[in-house]
C-alpha cells in the first residue's frame, strides 16, 4: 500500500467541515477551564481541618527546657560559653540583629533592661542569629552595617552596647536550638536554667505605646520566686535569615550586574538644579575623575550604599569632572563598578566654570562628597576620603521614615549619643 | 453549538473528551512520504540536539509537548514510560516544546508552575525526571511550522528511513485509566515488526500552540489588573477574623507584609505574578500590611508601584499582637508570612520568611478546582515522583 492510499483510508482524517468547527474549539481551549467547585482535597494534599502549623524546621524551645549549650564569639573579642553565666539568678537571652529596624527600635529597651537588672543578679546576653552572607544589600535599607561579627562590633561601638553581643551566624546552630523566630525574640531562664518565658520584650514596637512589659514581668516574678504570669507570647519583628532557606544573595548580585549603566553630560544649569535638590530624596552628589585613584576606590562603597537605600527616599548622583573627550573612559570605569546610579559628566572642559555653577571650588584630584537634603540644605560635605559609615548615618538620620515610623529618630538619637560618648 | 457551552451544562466525561479531541485536529495534514526535517535545537539537558544524533535509531518518535498545557503534563509519565519501554528496541523518543515564551501572558500559565523558556523546561525536566531529550523550538518555531503542529501533545513516528508512518494522538484518553487504544505504541510495534501501521493518522488533542503570530506586544501583554484602581482598607479584628475564615468560596492567598520588611518587598512581584497566573481559575488574593496606621501613605505607594489591584488590608491600630491574634492565635508574628486558605478556612500551605514561590505555585495547582477536560491535575500537582 502506498502512503497516499494509506492516508486516504484513514478514518480519523477530519472533513473540511469538521475542521472549521474544530478551529473554534482550539480557541476555546484556554477558556474552557470550567470549575466543578472545590472538590475534597486529594489524598496526597494537606489533610482537611488544618490550621496554621508551628515551625517544624526550627521549633521554638518549649517552656521548662534546659538552657541549650553554646559557645559563641562576642563583640568584645572573646568566646562566650553558656556555662559562664552559671552564677546568675536569671539569664535572659535576646536574639537581636544589626539590620532589622524593629530590632533597632528595641536596642534602647534592651540596654535599659540590662542596666536595671544587672545588680539584681540578672544577666542579659544578646545573640545575632543572622549571617551577613545570607543578607542581601536590599535588606539593608535601615542600617549602616550588615550582620557580620566585625560589623556587630561597629554597632556596639556606635551604640555603646556593653552587654555581651554574640554572633551565631557562622552555623546558626544555637539559634536553631532556641528556635529563634525573629529579631528581637527573648528567652528567660530561671536559676536552674530552665526556660520560664519566651516571646516579645513588650507588647508594642513603639515604646511610647507599650503597655505590657512581658519580659520584665517574667524576670520580676522569677526574682520574687513567683510563677511567671505569662510564659509564652509571640515575637514580632524580622524573620531569622536561615541560611538553609537560600538567601538570594547571588541572584541579587547577578541582577545588579545586568543593570544598565549610562552617563549624561551636565552643564551649569543642571549643576545648579542638582545643588538646589528640588526632589524629595536625600541625595549624595559625588564628584570624581578617572585620574584619581582615591575617587574610584570610593565609588564602590557609594554604589553599595545606593543598592542599600535606593528603595527609600535616596539617590546617588555621580559627577565625573573629566572633560567630555574622556567620555569613553568614564563610562568604562562606571561599568566596571556596575554603577547603575544616576551618572553625570561635565559637559565642558571648563572645569572652574562648572565648579562655580555648583557653587564651590575644590581640588579635582581628590573626590568631593556632598549629602544634600530635599530643598538644598547640605547635610554632609567632605573633600578627599570619606568615612562611608559616617556618611550613611547622616543619610539614615535624614531620610523620612514614612515606611517605618521611629527609624529616623533612632538614627538621630544614635548620632547624638555617640557624639556625647 | 460550541463544546464549551455543552460542558457547562454538565456532560459525561467521555463526551467531554470527544469534543476536546476535536480541538486538536490539524487544519492541514502533512504530505505523504513526509521526511523528518533536520533541526538543531537546545535541550533541557544543556546540549544542542540535531536529527543526525539519532541516526542509529530504528524508529524515531517526535512528540510536540509543553510545560504549560495540562494535557501535556498528564502525558509526561506516559512519554517517560514509552521511552523506557522501547529504548532497548532501538526506538528514540524526542520531545519538542513548540511554544514561544514571549508569546504568552501570565494568564496563559494558569495550569503551570513555570513558563516555556529553556530554563523553565530545565526545571520541569528535573522535577519530573524527564529522561528523554526535551528540546525547545520556541526561539524560531521553525520545526513546528514544518510539522504543521497546532496543538500539544502531538506525536509523529518515523521509520528507519525517517519517513513519517504515524501522526496524531499518543493514545485515546487524557485519563490514563480510561485508555483503550495505545495508538503510538501500536504504530511503533508495527514498524519494529516490519508491518504497515493500521491507523496512520489520528486526531491529536490538547492545547493550542502559543506564539505562532510572534512575540506579544507590550499592549497585548498588559493585564487588566495593570490599570485597575489600587486601594487599601483599614482592617480591625473582625475584618481579620473574617479573612481567616475565607468565606469567598474560592482558594485564597493571604500575604502579611510591611514596607520596612525587605524580604516582603523582594517577594511581592512573585506574588503579583502568581495571582495573575491563577486568577483565571478563581484564585483570590488579599494582602495584609502590618504597618502602623500612621504609615498608610507608604503602604499605598508601595501597593500602587506594584499594581496590586486586589484586596489590600492594613492593620487599623498600632496593636499588632492583638490584630494578629484576631486573625489566628497560631499565626507567627514576624513578616513576611504567606498562607493559602481553602474555602471554609483550612490552611493548605504556609511559609514564614521570604517566599519559595515554586512551592507556593505547586500548592495552588494542587488545590485549584479540577476541570472536566483535565481530570487528574490535582493528583499530578500533589505528587512528585
Amino acid at each position: 500500500m502506498t502512503d497516499s492510499a494509506r492516508r486516504s483510508t484513514n478514518a480519523a482524517a477530519p472533513s473540511p467541515r469538521r475542521r472549521a468547527r474544530c478551529a473554534r474549539a482550539v480557541l476555546g481551549v484556554a477558556l474552557a477551564a470550567v470549575p466543578l467547585g472545590i472538590a475534597p482535597a486529594h489524598a496526597q494534599a494537606p489533610a482537611p481541618g488544618r490550621g496554621i502549623q508551628a515551625n517544624v524546621e526550627h521549633p521554638v524551645l518549649p517552656i521548662g527546657s534546659p538552657l541549650p549549650d553554646f559557645s559563641l564569639p562576642g563583640v568584645d573579642g572573646k568566646t562566650h560559653k553558656s556555662s559562664e553565666y552559671a552564677g546568675t539568678k536569671v539569664l535572659a537571652i535576646v536574639f537581636e540583629s544589626n539590620h532589622c529596624p524593629v530590632s533597632q527600635l528595641y536596642e534602647g529597651r534592651i540596654e535599659q533592661l540590662y542596666a536595671d537588672y544587672r545588680r539584681k543578679g540578672v544577666t542579659l546576653v544578646a545573640i545575632n542569629p543572622n549571617n551577613a552572607k545570607a543578607v542581601r544589600l536590599d535588606e539593608l535599607g535601615y542600617t549602616d552595617v550588615t550582620d557580620s561579627l566585625p560589623e556587630m562590633k561597629l554597632r556596639a561601638q556606635l551604640r555603646g552596647i556593653d552587654w555581651p553581643y554574640l554572633y551565631d551566624g557562622e552555623t546558626q546552630a544555637t539559634s536553631s536550638k532556641f528556635g529563634a523566630v525573629a529579631t528581637p525574640h527573648i528567652f528567660i531562664f530561671d536559676q536552674e536554667r530552665k526556660l520560664r518565658y519566651q516571646g516579645r520584650i513588650d507588647d508594642n514596637q513603639r515604646e511610647d505605646l507599650a503597655k505590657s512589659q512581658d519580659a520584665r514581668n517574667a524576670i520580676d516574678a522569677l526574682l520574687a520566686g513567683r510563677p511567671v504570669p505569662v510564659a509564652e507570647t509571640k515575637a514580632f519583628g524580622c524573620t531569622t535569615k536561615w541560611m538553609s532557606k537560600g538567601s538570594g544573595v547571588e541572584q541579587e548580585w547577578a541582577r545588579i550586574q545586568n543593570e544598565p549603566v549610562k552617563v549624561d553630560m551636565v552643564g551649569a544649569d543642571d549643576l545648579k538644579a542638582l545643588r538646589a535638590n528640588p526632589t524629595d530624596k536625600v541625595t549624595v552628589a559625588y564628584f570624581w575623575s578617572t585620574g584619581c585613584a582615591a575617587c574610584t576606590s570610593q565609588l564602590f562603597d557609594l554604589e553599595t550604599t545606593y543598592r542599600m537605600y535606593r528603595k527609600r527616599a535616596f539617590n546617588l548622583v555621580t559627577i565625573s569632572t573629566n572633560p567630555p573627550a574622556d567620555a569613553d573612559a568614564v563610562l568604562a570605569l562606571l561599568k566596571k563598578e556596575y554603577a547603575s546610579s544616576t551618572n553625570k559628566q561635565f559637559a565642558s572642559a571648563d572645569r572652574p566654570a562648572l565648579q562655580a555653577a555648583w557653587g564651590e571650588t575644590w581640588n579635582p584630584s581628590v573626590p568631593l562628597t556632598v549629602v544634600i537634603a530635599p530643598g538644598g540644605k547640605v547635610l554632609y560635605r567632605k573633600e578627599g576620603k570619606i568615612d562611608i559609615l559616617e556618611m550613611r548615618r547622616v543619610v539614615l538620620a535624614n531620610m523620612p521614615d514614612t515606611g517605618y515610623v521611629g527609624s529616623q529618630a533612632y538614627w538621630v538619637r544614635a548620632l547624638q549619643e555617640a557624639k556625647k560618648r | 453549538m460550541l463544546p464549551l457551552t455543552v460542558l457547562r451544562t454538565g456532560l459525561t466525561l467521555a463526551m467531554a473528551l470527544a469534543t476536546v479531541a476535536c480541538a486538536g485536529t490539524q487544519p492541514d495534514g502533512l504530505p505523504s512520504g513526509f521526511r523528518a526535517p533536520d533541526f538543531s535545537l537546545p535541550g533541557a539537558d544543556g546540549k544542542t540536539h540535531s536529527l543526525g544524533d539519532y541516526s542509529g535509531s530504528r524508529v524515531l518518535a517526535v512528540v510536540f509537548t509543553s510545560n504549560t498545557c495540562p494535557a501535556s503534563q498528564l502525558y509526561e509519565s506516559r512519554l517517560r514510560q514509552l521511552a523506557d519501554d522501547y529504548r532497548s528496541k532501538g526506538v528514540t523518543v524526542v520531545a519538542v516544546n513548540p511554544n514561544r515564551a514571549d508569546g504568552m501572558r501570565l494568564s496563559d500559565l494558569s495550569y503551570s508552575d513555570v513558563g516555556e523558556t529553556i530554563d523553565d523546561m530545565k526545571v520541569r525536566a528535573a522535577d519530573r525526571h524527564l529522561d528523554y531529550p526535551y528540546l525547545s523550538d520556541g526561539q524560531t518555531q521553525a520545526l513546528v511550522r514544518q510539522f504543521r503542529v497546532v496543538t500539544t501533545p502531538h506525536i509523529f513516528v518515523f521509520d528507519q528511513s525517517r519517513t513519517l508512518r504515524y501522526d496524531g494522538r499518543i493514545d485515546d484518553a487524557v485519563r490514563e485509566d480510561q485508555v483503550t487504544s495505545r495508538d503510538a505504541r501500536s504504530a511503533i510495534d508495527a514498524l519494529l515488526a516490519g508491518k504497515a501501521v493500521a491507523d496512520a493518522r489520528t486526531a491529536a488533542t490538547g492545547c493550542a500552540v502559543k506564539g505562532l503570530s510572534g512575540p506579544l506586544t507590550a499592549e497585548q501583554r498588559r493585564d487588566a489588573l495593570d490599570s485597575a484602581p489600587v486601594t487599601v482598607e483599614m482592617a480591625d479584628a473582625d475584618a481579620l477574623k473574617q479573612l481567616r475564615r475565607n468565606g469567598t468560596g474560592k482558594l485564597l492567598l493571604v500575604n502579611f507584609w510591611a514596607t520596612w520588611c525587605a524580604p516582603c518587598a523582594s517577594e511581592f512581584p512573585d506574588l503579583e505574578a502568581t495571582y495573575r497566573m491563577y486568577r483565571p481559575r478563581g484564585l483570590e488574593f488579599a494582602t495584609v500590611s502590618v504597618n502602623d496606621p500612621e504609615e498608610r501613605g507608604a503602604v499605598l505607594d508601595f501597593l500602587k508601584t506594584h499594581r496590586a489591584a486586589h484586596r489590600n488590608l492594613q492593620f487599623a491600630t498600632s496593636d499588632v499582637y492583638a490584630l494578629q491574634a484576631a486573625f489566628d492565635p497560631n499565626m507567627p508574628a514576624p513578616v513576611p508570612f504567606t498562607l493559602l486558605i481553602a474555602p471554609g478556612g483550612d490552611v493548605l500551605y504556609q511559609e514564614l520568611g521570604e517566599l519559595t514561590v515554586m512551592k507556593l505555585r505547586r500548592a495552588i495547582l494542587a488545590s485549584l478546582p479540577e476541570t472536566a477536560e483535565h481530570p487528574g491535575l490535582r493528583a499530578y500537582w500533589s505528587t512528585t515522583d
